[in-house]
């Protein structure tokens, strides 16, 4: 009885916030009050998968749901929700029906990587993929060994994993499982034949503490390795990316599977491939996959790439306290050799707590750019101070450095000298998210608003 | 010339510590010192005499341990270096190598240097802390250190880390001498050329 009205009130609650167009895990934090166990007492009749990592979850759980929605299965997805625990019992009381059965074919859960622990308590995934494990938030996460723990903590014996094999930090879960499927990118005309990032989360043998060697680098720790003094390798991918074009954004999976990626970032790659990966493990026609993922295609408008007057601006999202995303970006800027204007800031450092520790900006290599031909350096936001002096440790002159307060700034900056391109890598998040996500039209008011001062 | 080393630089290097180095060398070039920087790690031998500042910053837990069975091989040579009032700092973790133990949340004691009196337990809740107070920086500390008579800082009603001649351990992790330009300069200043 408790269960059924628990379940009556939830639904009431999602409804009306639906109508509101908020409160994704308002209901979930109801249900919990009414009944603590409401989470144990739902029936999932369908396959559970859990996607997890510390970046790049959303976007791959929200492809997987869509392969699997189109390949003509039902799937309950906490697609835009809240991926801790309110946030995902909400999803799961939207769906279920009054007497708590969720009947689905697929419930797909994205779930922040300190969660799945507690969910998975309770719903025990059928598969589990990592999208990666690296530097994120550590105030809240501390480091990634703790968070791998946390992770582990979730598995079941017969959880199914799907791992990036490139990453031999993700490598270390392989250990005593069977059932384990592995997704990589092989060498491609971007690898680079040396390490480019100084602070890695693995550089040592997890086996016998032996430096690990390798063939080729992607980024950061990606890429081919193997020890010289144990059996510890790169395993082989069960699929694979053979071949990118970042210009095209098209990637060749498993020497056959052509489709294409949502922008020409690497992170982007490995997103594709971690969908397709558990599409195939779960027995969806790889061409059915295919087909699904380029019906996709259309949708990426190829919105990273602005075309302003005669330049490119070109906005390259990253995650703040997470210096991964940004030493991605940065290989993306690595890959095209023009005079630029590189940008870099965010509107706050988190929005979970107060803490303004800037330590990760350290880990981030931007003396990558200095291989490039810079015009200027531009940094914004209420870390402009310790940008600039990250640039200048890292050897830029000061007279490069330009440092702007906010957006609005940066919008008139680019409107008065649209002379070489500018990459911005910024987060998209909070305050910023309206104007990067529509950028060009906040360039176009810009120029009207500062052509009327003129006038 | 000065010579710097850069300790376990691949090991121990969880919060941005490399920044550390980048604010030495740039205050070693602007002062117009001619110096060298070497990067040294566990599959490498270590002549400790060769240098007048070594840096180690904070690693994972498991690192810490890797990192002192390779510098517990050096430990006669560590505590010349320091008695000889050369320069050591030890951010984050590592600056628990140098005391009598280091006690993991099972409770298992790994034998540190033994060089101070000091020791360290591991603990399940961690110390986040932001430190705005003569010293800029930040804690994230997953241990507390006991016997700690000599703090290197005393913020608040907080003592944090530990100083013996030019030694200088702090669980402030990250690029601490980027955010306090005044600490480095006292830093280099007793640097004994």
């Amino acid at each position: 009885m408790r269960k059924t009205t628990t379940i009556i009130i939830s639904k009431a609650a999602i409804f009306f916030l639906d109508k509101l167009g908020r409160g994704t895990a308002f209901p979930g934090k109801i249900a919990l009050i009414m009944d603590k166990y409401i989470m144990n007492k739902i029936k999932i009749k369908g396959k559970v998968i859990i996607i997890t990592g510390s970046s790049g979850k959303g976007s791959t759980s929200s492809l997987i749901a869509k392969i699997l929605r189109g390949s003509n299965y039902s799937v309950t997805f906490n697609d835009g929700a809240s991926n801790l625990t309110n946030g995902i019992l909400t999803t799961l009381l939207k769906d279920t029906d009054f007497k708590g059965v969720i009947n689905s074919d697929f419930l797909v859960l994205e779930i922040d990587e300190r969660y799945v622990k507690e969910i998975a308590k309770v719903i025990k995934p059928d598969y589990l993929l990592i999208t990666n494990i690296t530097r994120d938030q550590s105030p809240r996460n501390v480091h990634f060994d703790n968070v791998a723990n946390e992770i582990k903590k979730g598995l079941h014996v017969n959880t199914h994993l799907i791992l990036n094999c490139d990453d031999p930090y993700s490598n270390t879960f392989i250990t005593n499982r069977d059932k384990v499927t592995l997704f990589g990118i092989e060498k491609t005309k971007y690898s680079y034949p040396k390490k480019i990032n100084k602070n890695l989360n693995m550089e040592y043998c997890p086996k016998c503490n032996n430096k690990l060697n390798y063939e080729y680098y992607h980024v950061e720790s990606y890429g081919k390795f193997n020890c010289e003094n144990c059996s510890f390798k790169r395993e082989k991918p069960h699929y694979q990316i053979n071949s990118i074009d970042f210009e095209s954004r098209e990637i060749t999976i498993n020497n056959k599977y052509k489709t294409c990626i949502k922008d020409g970032i690497l992170h982007s790659a490995y997103t594709a491939l971690g969908a397709f990966s558990v599409c195939g493990l779960l027995g969806i026609d790889l061409t059915k996959i295919t087909n699904e993922m380029n019906s996709h295609c259309k949708n990426y408008k190829n919105d990273f790439i602005i075309k302003y007057k005669n330049i490119n601006i070109y906005n390259l999202f990253t995650k703040n306290e997470n210096s991964s995303t940004f030493n991605y970006a940065l290989t993306f800027v690595d890959r095209i050799k023009d005079k630029k204007n590189v940008v870099i800031g965010w509107s706050v450092i988190s929005r979970r707590y107060d803490y303004k520790d800037i330590s990760w900006i350290y880990d981030i290599d931007f003396e990558i750019l200095k291989n490039h031909d810079i015009k200027k350096l531009i940094c914004f936001g209420p870390n402009s101070d310790e940008i600039e002096q990250r640039f200048i440790l890292a050897g830029f002159d000061k007279k490069m450095i330009i440092k702007l307060k906010d957006t609005q700034e940066l919008l008139k900056y680019i409107v008065k000298n649209p002379k070489v391109n500018f990459y911005n890598i910024v987060d998209s998040t909070y305050s910023n998210k309206k104007i990067f996500k529509n950028f060009s039209e906040y360039l176009y008011e810009t120029e009207k608003k500062l052509g009327d001062l003129d006038d | 010339m000065i010579k710097v080393l850069h300790l376990y630089y691949d090991l121990m290097n969880l919060y941005g510590e490399s920044g550390n180095i980048l604010a030495i060398t740039n205050h070693l070039k602007n002062k117009k010192l001619d110096y060298k920087v070497d990067y040294k790690s566990i599959g490498d031998k270590i002549n400790f005499d060769d240098y007048n500042l070594v840096y180690i910053g904070c690693g994972t837990e498991n690192n810490q341990k890797i990192a002192l069975k390779h510098l517990t091989e050096y430990k006669e040579d560590v505590k010349e270096y320091i008695d000889n009032n050369k320069v050591l700092i030890a951010t984050g973790n590592s600056y628990e190598l140098f005391g009598k133990f280091i006690e993991n949340t099972n409770g298992k004691r790994f034998k540190g240097l033994s060089i101070f009196n000091y020791s360290s337990k591991e603990v399940q809740d961690r110390i986040v802390k932001q430190i705005n107070n003569g010293i800029k920086g930040f804690i994230n500390s997953g241990s507390i250190v006991t016997k700690n008579h000599k703090p290197l800082f005393t913020i608040k009603d907080y003592n944090d880390g530990f100083k013996y001649k030019n030694f200088y351990g702090t669980h402030i992790i990250g690029p601490l001498l980027v955010l306090n330009d005044n600490f480095l300069k006292d830093i280099i200043k007793s640097i004994d050329l």
